[in-house]
């Protein structure tokens, strides 16, 4: 076994079992200049207050005194804040590994030279297919520019990836956006699960993929998640989000992960530490009593319960995700 | 003889041991209880001398064996760019 993967899982480890946030997310603003259709966050949270720089600072050493490792700057657009390098920059000189998740269509060559400068270990940009399927998926016609970036950042050096998300609309790009990262000669990460909106809307949950097509699209592709040793019990019903990875929102909601919006707690009011290690949390996800439905689920060996997609689509941390059921059912049929 | 953390890279100390993030070429490592020790005096800017005395003042160890465990420590780190000369 890669000695750089078996420390991966060493460390791993160790921060879930002793509750160290060693992934984190850090939501900077929930403004952005794009619409996409598929988007978790809903439009009335654009004009949130948003934490100040010296908040977000504040919770970036927190995260850092407790142990974190990891760091992802997310939005909204992340380059929409105008401290956006300051944050960067205080970051990085806490020693982490930081990474940008952007939409691209602010990036130019002066952006990039800063970025570079920065020090950023990695940007991810979002490209739904090609021109007509990208701009339409996002509400506006920006797909040269995003194009654009994405060369700009490779010339510099960056690494950058390509992000995306499969659903019915853009299906038929896919095989297009595989052409463009090869021949950009970028990373390409594909997601194909939706997360319904944070405020529980779940009409964006339509344009996940139906089964037959998602069916196809793993078989094309050679994905299968199918974990044959996972056993019924707990610890395969949990994962990272509370336990080693933690997510803070624009308005400074301290989230178990950016997937499971339920406030653990606002740093306004407490400190990151206090909300962190309050227990109520773990004492709810682990009450092994409340998972009776999945224990009897004849898919649960398919089923990478994700507790935030559960919790947004149900209001339940023990609910039963129907995108995640769809996905388990075509997995059990491949 | 002074060295520089080689500023690409991000770490981390986790219990008693620190982790190193290489994110350029994907590489983790792991330094020791005894690495870590080190890894801080070349945060501080120590000198190896200097170094050697944390080691004698923190280990049961003998003076030669701290100083040519700590020459081969540091050639393993610059091999690997994980450090470099600051002087």
């Amino acid at each position: 076994m890669n000695k750089t993967f078996t420390l991966q899982k060493q460390l791993f480890l160790y921060s879930y079992k002793k509750r160290i946030p060693l992934y984190s997310v850090v939501e900077l603003t929930y403004r952005c200049n794009l619409n996409c259709i598929h988007c978790y966050i809903p439009q009335s949270y654009r004009s949130y207050k948003e934490l100040t720089t010296k908040e977000v600072k504040n919770v970036i050493y927190s995260i850092y005194k407790l142990g974190g490792l990891y760091l992802v700057f997310s939005g909204g657009e992340p380059f929409l804040r105008k401290d956006i390098f300051d944050l960067i920059d205080y970051a990085k000189s806490l020693n982490f590994v930081v990474v940008l998740f952007s939409n691209g269509t602010l990036i130019t060559k002066k952006i990039a030279k800063k970025i570079l400068k920065s020090k950023v270990d990695k940007v991810e940009i979002s490209i739904y297919g090609d021109k007509s399927t990208h701009n339409k998926f996002v509400g506006k016609d920006v797909f040269d520019k995003v194009l654009t970036a994405i060369c700009i950042l490779k010339d510099f050096g960056i690494n950058t990836a390509i992000k995306t998300v499969v659903t019915k609309e853009n299906l038929n790009d896919f095989l297009k956006l595989k052409l463009i990262s090869q021949k950009l000669n970028v990373e390409l990460k594909t997601d194909f699960v939706i997360s319904a909106k944070n405020n529980g809307d779940n009409s964006n949950l339509e344009l996940m993929l139906e089964e037959k097509d998602l069916l196809k699209f793993f078989k094309e592709n050679r994905l299968n998640f199918k974990n044959f040793s996972k056993k019924k019990n707990l610890k395969s019903l949990l994962c990272s989000a509370g336990f080693n990875l933690v997510c803070v929102s624009p308005k400074g909601d301290v989230y178990p992960c950016v997937a499971f919006p339920y406030a653990l707690g606002n740093v306004k009011y407490n400190t990151f530490e206090d909300i962190w290690y309050d227990k109520n949390f773990i004492i709810k996800m682990i009450d092994k009593d409340n998972y009776k439905e999945c224990f009897s689920c004849d898919l649960f060996r398919f089923c990478n319960r994700c507790p935030g997609m559960c919790f947004v689509e149900t209001g339940s941390f023990y609910g039963c995700s129907k995108v995640l059921k769809r996905v388990s059912y075509v997995l059990s049929q491949i | 003889m002074k060295y520089k953390i080689n500023p690409q890279l991000a770490f981390r100390k986790i219990g008693k041991e620190t982790f190193i993030v290489d994110t350029k070429n994907s590489y983790l490592h792991k330094l020791n209880e005894v690495g870590s020790l080190i890894w801080d005096c070349m945060k501080l800017g120590l000198s190896e001398k200097k170094i050697i005395e944390k080691i004698l003042e923190n280990f049961d160890v003998e003076y030669d064996t701290a100083k040519k465990d700590l020459k081969e420590f540091i050639e393993e780190l610059k091999e690997k760019n994980i450090i470099v000369n600051d002087e």
